[in-house]
């Protein structure tokens, strides 16, 4: 076990090292640098000398890439072009609030998915099931932007009982005080999310029904509700803690329609905003964050997979 | 996301010039009722504009428009140029000094300051703006707003009279009003000496900027100090403010919140408390807050036409904000496919009669954008203005379009045309174009504002009907920006042919619209590099002879001359503003003067 | 970066049921999946014949004629905000949409599958490199790629199936790849091998057709994925450029009329990506039952 996780973690510097390379060779592939676009079209030929001077461009491509491995090994992550701050603290203060609304969604997500899904898997064929089914299927198929449109039209227009800005306060404390607010962004999350997870929830559940030590323990006089909460649950548990585990990046990289259509400065926005207007920096950081994420969820959800079902363990050794 | 970024064209503030511009409606936007002192107002910033300089000295990346608007407000231009009296003109309430003396033929400038004094009681003196031109001098380089033969470089020498005059020496002689409007009113800025020339923090405070060595440390020290946004309102520096507001908070998301400086001796004394700068993510998510009521002073976005009577019920005036501007596409003159085409006169008069401004500005635009024929701005109506420009060289007509093409020895096969009659004669398509040439143009257009697109779709199937097709690739305004360089036709980055990036207005002015910035060969954007000696020759005796009529033969010459497609100018903005806040003037050259503000009772 | 839907693994593999006849019966009696063939047939009709029998210019533009309500002067659906006729728009974006969301769904499947099933077959270190490579393409943000890419080439047809393509195919890959894994201790492959077959031979004549049902069951939620992300490009500034479209550029576009009661701008295409996305999902729904064996009766 200790040498697949040390193998694992292994791997997974490479990777990341390896998603850095990419993401810096495609910044610097455009002609000319950013100097234009974030010093605006009244920059004098001087002003963008200095600029290209100031941070590397006049540099060969490779010796841009080591400065910037220099300064990331010394845990420097850079200063944005824009936003007259470190990177590393521009994604400090954002990151806790992306995941205050991620994680509220998530958590909200699983608690409806999983009973749901399950409730599905045995109500087959039925009524009932092809109803939700489609009602999962709609919430699945609407594009985000439209739903959250349709949120704030319904919930602040129409019949105002909720404000239309996600809470504006700097802390994590303002966050939950100003809880009202918080409402239509998280519900908003946690519609698309239901729908992506309870398609795979009720697939996993359905495998499971088949299996046959759901036979063996019907035949043995188990309850349905035992067969089904106990065993069908615990094993279907796998595929979910997966799911989880590849979930982590989207946890931190945040849904940018929702913040864009809420005001809500977190990683999204950031990051859309940072492509935007051509800050590197703050380009390179983000996905910095979003690939660590990747390859931590993805070990986690192996590891944790392992932990659960016995026939995953078998597979590793 | 669908609010365009103006911010970038914005450079320093500055202001408009001289008598003879009336700005009709929207002198004063909103006047009368009683005034209460008191107050704070909230104030709703364009999309992703993040003030974060208050140094009176820009660097590069630190010029976004709000930075100047702010930075006015704690520390007083030496000139300051607005709408606020009705016609745009200087104005002397804002300014830190008297109107100018030009003497010796335009060499000699006698400027005498007005009595400001600074937070920590002294007075501000003649040594505040030397110091000012004294770090500007040694640290040319680094000051965002540099550009090679202007500032600094034209002051020969500085001159103190007493503490409260002194005489800049010019190198040669300039016109008048743009070096007030453009040279000074744009960037010079009394700074506290006696607090601030110092090389380190609790340094002591010396002459250091009288050094060129020592003018490098106090300016690296001042900008490192200016790097650190979250002191800004705590930081001893910025408390030494002789303008009618201080800071008060200054956020790192964007959010700045001015208050009223009890310590201001000026004129221009603030009604409001406090003024607060909200940062918004999207024209979207303002527009909801708008409704809910949470700003005082808003916009809204152009599509929402039908919202302006909610808007008004809820108690809000709307107002459009017209700036001082021009919007345009540059031709890529050095592009190695086209650059010949874009170069015959004809060709570019086709395209120009196939813009059909008045229905795009009416239909797409929804009345908040005017047609502009020229390189000044089309409203409001200024002396600068040519009769050549005001009636329209090139009115929209198809037909003549098409004609100019098949007259010139093109032929229209499947809706595109291609060059059967190749030469310099004046019935063929001109020197340079080969034959079999087809008209396919792309353009680089800036993406997010559905009128943009909707305005690309328009000139797209315009062209097509005389024979020219137009691709159409939609960008983030930086990568426009960044595609768009001044290029040799050899460089990889003369790959661009027609470029947009007016969404907002592509290029504001300062006071004085003259061009040699955008329209002279060595303007450093001129883009499209467009080289006509005759255009250079007007520019230059724009800048430097008293002539009055130099502006108009300029503008009448350039207007014919199309160096570029002339596009219709949208609004600054579309304005929501409260009611019972009073006193705004929606300045064309984009700048506010909070401190005129008051709730009406 | 999220898009829409999490990159996830899909649950445990699905058998192949005996016959074709069985499968085609149980994937009839699955009421929603049938829905969902009939409404994507539906749809096809009406987006590559429906226009000749409806002409509309939706090359060129019309300002006088614009934001006409639906019903005036002959427009069944109203026009747009340049004068398009919206019926005959939603037809000629429903080609696109469609056009792009099945190649590139289908283009991540092939991609995926062939990626997979040697990785998981392989095994041992290739099979380590190249699911480090899946995960470095999970770790860079779908997003930065589109725009990145955006800024540098035209986002033409071709150029966003290819981008879409290449964003989608990791998913497959992993599927396929755990299948593979499974499939290749199996009996018949070892048999196959000790015989003398090659490794080519086992990958195409056993791997992949035993992970058919898998593979097919995930194309159908490749290209339902596809068109939801194609919608979002659009949505982001960054679809096809004008004059065509496809039904998440007129969403988009609709969206900023919100307020001005608009209807027929917003819903026409919202609710066509729906139908679409809907009856993809149900059309895979309800293969999967169709690969079932072991469910039957139950």
């Amino acid at each position: 076990m200790t040498r697949f996780l040390a193998k694992r973690f292994g791997q997974a510097v490479v990777v990341i090292f390896f998603v850095t390379v990419i993401v810096f060779l495609l910044l610097h592939s455009v002609p000319g640098g950013p100097a234009h676009g974030i010093l605006g079209p009244k920059a004098s030929p001087q002003a963008i000398a200095e600029f290209n001077r100031v941070h590397g461009f006049d540099k060969s491509l490779l010796q841009q890439y080591w400065a910037y491995l220099d300064e990331l090994f010394h845990g420097d992550l850079g200063q944005s072009y824009t936003l007259n701050q470190s990177v590393a603290s521009l994604i400090g203060q954002r990151i806790p609030k992306t995941l205050v609304l991620t994680g509220m969604s998530t958590l909200l997500a699983l608690v409806i998915a999983i009973p749901l899904g399950v409730w599905q898997a045995r109500r087959r064929k039925g009524l009932t099931d092809y109803a939700v089914t489609t009602v999962v299927f709609v919430g699945y198929a609407t594009p985000v932007f439209f739903l959250a449109l349709v949120l704030v039209i319904v919930f602040t227009q129409k019949l105002p009982i909720l404000p239309a800005q996600a809470p504006q306060t700097q802390s994590i404390a303002g966050l939950f005080a100003d809880s009202r607010a918080l409402i239509l962004p998280v519900l908003a999350g946690t519609f698309a999310t239901v729908a992506a997870f309870s398609r795979y929830m009720r697939s996993a559940v359905l495998d499971n029904l088949a299996e046959d030590y759901v036979r063996t323990a019907r035949a043995k006089g188990a309850s349905e509700r035992r067969v089904v909460w106990l065993h069908i649950m615990r094993n279907s548990l796998t595929p979910i803690i997966a799911m989880l585990g590849y979930y982590l990046p989207v946890l931190f990289s945040g849904a940018l329609v929702i913040e864009s259509v809420f005001n809500y400065p977190g990683m999204g926005l950031l990051f859309w905003n940072a492509a935007q207007t051509s800050d590197y920096p703050i380009l390179l950081g983000a996905v910095l964050v979003i690939a660590l994420a990747t390859v931590i969820g993805s070990l986690l959800a192996d590891v944790l997979q392992a932990f659960v079902d016995p026939r995953v363990r078998g597979a590793i050794k | 996301m669908k609010r365009p970024l103006a911010l970038a064209v914005f450079g320093a503030a500055v202001s408009l010039l001289a008598a003879g511009c009336s700005s009709g409606s929207q002198g004063s936007a909103t006047k009368g009722g009683t005034p209460q002192q008191g107050g704070s107002v909230t104030f709703a910033m364009p999309p992703n504009a993040t003030p974060n300089w208050i140094f009176p000295i820009g660097t590069p990346g630190h010029l976004a428009s709000f930075n100047g608007a702010i930075r006015q407000e704690v520390f007083v231009p030496l000139y300051s140029y607005d709408g606020s009296s009705g016609t745009v003109a200087l104005d002397e309430k804002a300014s830190a000094a008297k109107p100018p003396v030009y003497t010796n033929g335009g060499k000699t400038v006698d400027i005498k300051l007005n009595p400001l004094t600074w937070a920590n009681g002294q007075k501000v003196t003649s040594r505040d703006v030397e110091f000012w031109f004294n770090l500007v001098k040694a640290n040319k380089a680094q000051w965002g707003n540099y550009s090679a033969g202007d500032l600094p470089d034209n002051i020969a020498s500085f001159e103190t009279v007493s503490d409260s005059e002194f005489k800049l020496h010019l190198t040669k002689a300039y016109n008048p009003d743009w070096f007030t409007a453009n040279q000074l009113a744009s960037y010079v800025t009394p700074i506290p000496q006696s607090v601030w020339d110092v090389q380190s923090r609790g340094g002591k405070v010396g002459d250091y900027d009288r050094t060129t060595e020592g003018a490098k440390k106090v300016f690296k020290y001042l900008t490192g100090e200016a790097g650190k946004l979250s002191e800004y309102a705590s930081n001893p520096l910025w408390k030494v403010a002789d303008g009618p507001f201080t800071v008060k908070e200054f956020t790192t998301t964007g959010q700045v919140t001015l208050a009223k400086n009890p310590k201001y001796t000026g004129t221009d004394v603030a009604h409001l408390d406090t003024v607060t700068f909200k940062p918004f993510t999207s024209s979207d998510a303002e527009m909801n807050v708008l409704r809910s009521g949470g700003v005082d002073y808003g916009y809204l976005p152009p599509l929402a036409v039908a919202q302006q009577k909610t808007i008004e019920r809820n108690g809000y005036q709307v107002k459009p904000w017209n700036g001082w501007a021009i919007t345009y596409i540059p031709y890529n003159f050095n592009n190695p496919a086209m650059g010949a085409v874009f170069k015959q006169l004809y060709i570019r008069q086709a395209v120009q009669m196939s813009i059909d401004q008045t229905t795009i500005s009416r239909v797409i635009w929804h009345d908040k954008a005017a047609p502009g024929y020229g390189p000044v701005p089309q409203t409001p109506v200024s002396k600068f203005l040519s009769p050549v420009q005001q009636t329209n060289p090139y009115p929209f007509d198809l037909n003549k379009a098409k004609a100019l093409l098949t007259s010139h020895g093109w032929t229209i096969a499947n809706g595109v045309a291609s060059c059967a009659q190749p030469g310099s004669g004046a019935t063929q398509c001109g020197p340079g174009v080969k034959a079999g040439t087809q008209l396919k143009f792309t353009i680089n257009a800036q993406s997010g504002s559905t009128e943009t697109d909707n305005m690309m779709q328009e000139v797209q199937s315009s062209l097509s009907k005389i024979g020219i097709g137009l691709s159409i690739k939609a960008e983030p305004l930086n990568s426009v920006l960044d595609h768009t360089a001044q290029c040799k036709p050899d460089q990889s980055s003369c790959s661009w042919q027609l470029s947009f990036f007016g969404t907002a207005g592509s290029w504001y002015f300062p006071a004085y619209p003259s061009g040699e910035q955008i329209f002279s060969s060595t303007g450093g954007t001129n883009l499209g590099s467009y080289v006509d000696p005759a255009a250079d020759d007007l520019v230059k005796k724009s800048t430097s002879s008293s002539d009055p009529a130099a502006m108009q033969n300029y503008d009448a010459y350039v207007t014919k001359n199309l160096p570029v497609i002339w596009m219709p100018n949208p609004a600054y903005q579309v304005s929501a503003i409260r009611n019972n806040l009073r006193g705004v003037v929606q300045d064309p050259l984009a700048n506010i003067q909070p401190q005129r503000w008051y709730l009406a009772k | 970066m999220s898009l829409n839907a999490p990159v996830v693994a899909e649950a445990a593999p699905v058998r192949v049921a005996g016959s074709y006849r069985r499968m085609a019966s149980l994937f009839f009696a699955n009421r929603l999946a049938v829905t969902g063939l009939v409404i994507l047939a539906v749809l096809l009709l009406f987006c590559f014949l429906g226009p000749l029998i409806h002409h509309t210019d939706q090359t060129h533009t019309n300002l006088t004629g614009a934001t006409l309500a639906p019903g005036t002067q002959g427009h069944l659906l109203g026009t747009d905000d340049v004068g398009h006729d919206v019926l005959g728009r939603l037809m000629i974006g429903g080609q696109t949409s469609l056009e792009i969301g099945i190649a590139a769904g289908l283009l991540a499947t092939l991609i995926g599958t062939i990626w997979g099933a040697v990785s998981g077959y392989a095994g041992g270190w290739v099979d380590a490199v190249m699911m480090r490579v899946v995960d470095a393409g999970i770790a860079i943000p779908a997003l930065f790629l589109l725009l990145v890419t955006a800024t540098i080439l035209r986002p033409t047809v071709p150029v966003q199936i290819l981008i879409i393509g290449c964003v989608s195919w990791l998913v497959p890959a992993r599927l396929v790849r755990a299948e593979a894994l499974s499939l290749r201790s199996r009996d018949y492959v070892q048999a196959m091998k000790a015989m003398g077959g090659s490794h080519h031979r086992a990958v195409l004549r056993h791997i992949i057709p035993n992970a058919i049902g898998t593979v097919v069951v995930n194309a159908t939620f490749q290209v339902a994925d596809a068109i939801l992300l194609i919608a979002y490009v659009s949505f982001l500034g960054l679809g096809v450029p004008p004059p065509k479209t496809d039904w998440g550029g007129m969403l988009s576009k609709g969206i900023s009329y919100t307020y001005d009661g608009y209807w027929w701008l917003i819903f026409p295409a919202g609710i066509a990506i729906v139908l679409v996305v809907c009856a993809f999902n149900a059309i895979g729904d309800g293969l999967r039952d169709s690969f079932e064996v072991r469910l039957e009766g139950r």
